[in-house]
């Protein structure tokens, strides 16, 4: 079920030699899109960041930063449009200035093992950074000081992703190779809310932007499920199609019941999980494992992603293109 | 002009082709091999200020189409909030 569709103004942009692991729109400009990758499919080797401008003629690069070990994820700033954070193998954090193309400004290196997961806080009150690492740990930190705040223990296993929640401030979900989904408050360093939510590794997690007790899950058993923190006992949605873990998992910023998934089934899909048939598209244009995603605030409707591949991509599913 | 010189007798043997797959790689750097054209950069931090910013923040698609609000020190949730009444503020650095 769901339309197999090639999608609408697609555009593409190749990174010789490096496989994308994250991508992220500017919340500032509208065409500036990041994207976080590494040489060699992040074993071995460096990373790179790359800062994309894209326009209705197509993507060029605006910038590019490497970094000494690959880069996993990538968040940018929400109080200064020139500043990002990325995540790298060597278990640090980098916060790079596009303006400043000699170098990173800052670079935080705290956790053990590879940080696969970074992410800038969403609501107005607060700037604060959190961080995921294999190292089963996650650290929050203040972009103005070199150390972390805290750091959160209680994971069993890697953790492959750490989200703020968009409405809850000083809230974030973590999603881990032990299989469950934790919630998360700063002001505790032990853990509110434990989900066991698959019997597989959870590789990402999102919150839902018109729910404040809905998240979803993406995991190895290449399903998706949904979450209400009144009720974790069993999901409220459970999204069934790629045939490969899911490797990223993204609410839409416009719908309150719209999502999109990327896969290592190379494929990216869009579900509505108020319909009875959920799946509402799936865009096969990749040809390696498919690991970021990201939908635009600006845009309505575009979408950007990236695969070891070497390719980004950025477009408009046909399932999104009409407005509300 | 000068004529091109015949390459020396000593030039270095050409480089294996870099290995194109995953498991390719991993088998090298596992096994404790060179991967053929590793970019190993130094980079280092500048310890720079960041660039001052000049855009306004924008509101997000969910927070609604009213200009931005001073910085509110902790939200009140509404009654259906799951994670208790109180409001979540960092700890002071």
């Amino acid at each position: 079920s769901g339309a197999r569709g090639g999608a609408r103004r697609s555009q593409a942009f190749r990174l010789p030699g490096r496989h994308g692991y994250a991508v992220e729109f500017s919340p500032y400009l509208p065409g500036r899109l990041a994207c976080a990758a590494a040489q060699y499919y992040g074993i071995a080797g460096c990373g790179t960041l790359a800062v994309l401008e894209q326009n209705e003629a197509g993507i060029c690069l605006f910038r590019s930063f490497d970094w000494n070990d690959g880069l996993f994820d990538v968040t940018w700033s929400e109080n200064n449009e020139h500043v990002l954070v990325t995540s790298s193998g060597d278990g640090a954090l980098q916060i790079w200035d596009t303006a400043k193309p000699t170098g990173p400004l800052q670079v935080c290196k705290e956790h053990t093992q590879e940080v696969y997961s970074v992410d800038w806080s969403q609501t107005r009150g607060e700037q604060l950074v959190v961080s995921g690492s294999w190292d089963q740990t996650a650290k929050l930190w203040d972009p103005t000081v070199g150390r972390s705040l805290c750091t959160f223990k209680g994971h069993e296993g890697i953790i492959y992703s750490t989200i703020w929640s968009p409405h809850i401030p000083g809230c974030f979900a973590s999603a881990s190779g032990d299989q469950t989904l934790r919630i998360w408050d700063v002001k505790t360093p032990g853990v509110k809310v434990v989900i066991p939510g698959h019997q597989a590794e959870i590789l990402s997690c999102d919150w839902c932007k018109y729910d404040e007790n809905l998240l979803v899950t993406g995991a190895v058993d290449c399903s998706l499920k949904g979450w209400d923190l009144r009720n974790v006992r069993q999901p409220v949605f459970n999204l069934v199609g790629h045939t490969y873990a899911v490797r990223r998992v993204k609410f839409s910023p416009f719908h309150a019941t719209l999502l999109a998934s990327c896969s290592y089934d190379f494929t990216v899909r869009f579900w509505d999980f108020s319909k009875p048939n959920p799946l509402l598209e799936t865009v096969e244009h990749h040809t390696e494992f498919t690991c970021g995603l990201d939908l635009s605030l600006h845009n309505h409707g575009q979408v950007a992603d990236c695969a070891w591949d070497e390719l980004v991509k950025i477009y408009t599913p046909s399932c999104l293109a009409a407005p509300v | 002009g000068v004529v091109p010189a015949a390459p020396p007798s000593s030039a270095p043997l050409p480089a294996p082709a870099p290995p194109a797959s995953f498991s390719e790689i991993l088998r090298l750097v596992r096994s404790g091999r060179d991967v053929p054209g590793l970019h190993r950069p130094n980079v280092t931090a500048s310890l720079a200020s960041p660039t001052p910013s000049r855009l306004a923040r924008r509101p997000k698609p969910w927070e609604g189409a009213r200009p931005a609000e001073p910085p509110q020190p902790g939200r009140e949730p509404g009654g259906s909030g799951a994670l208790g009444p109180a409001p979540l503020t960092p700890a002071s650095p």
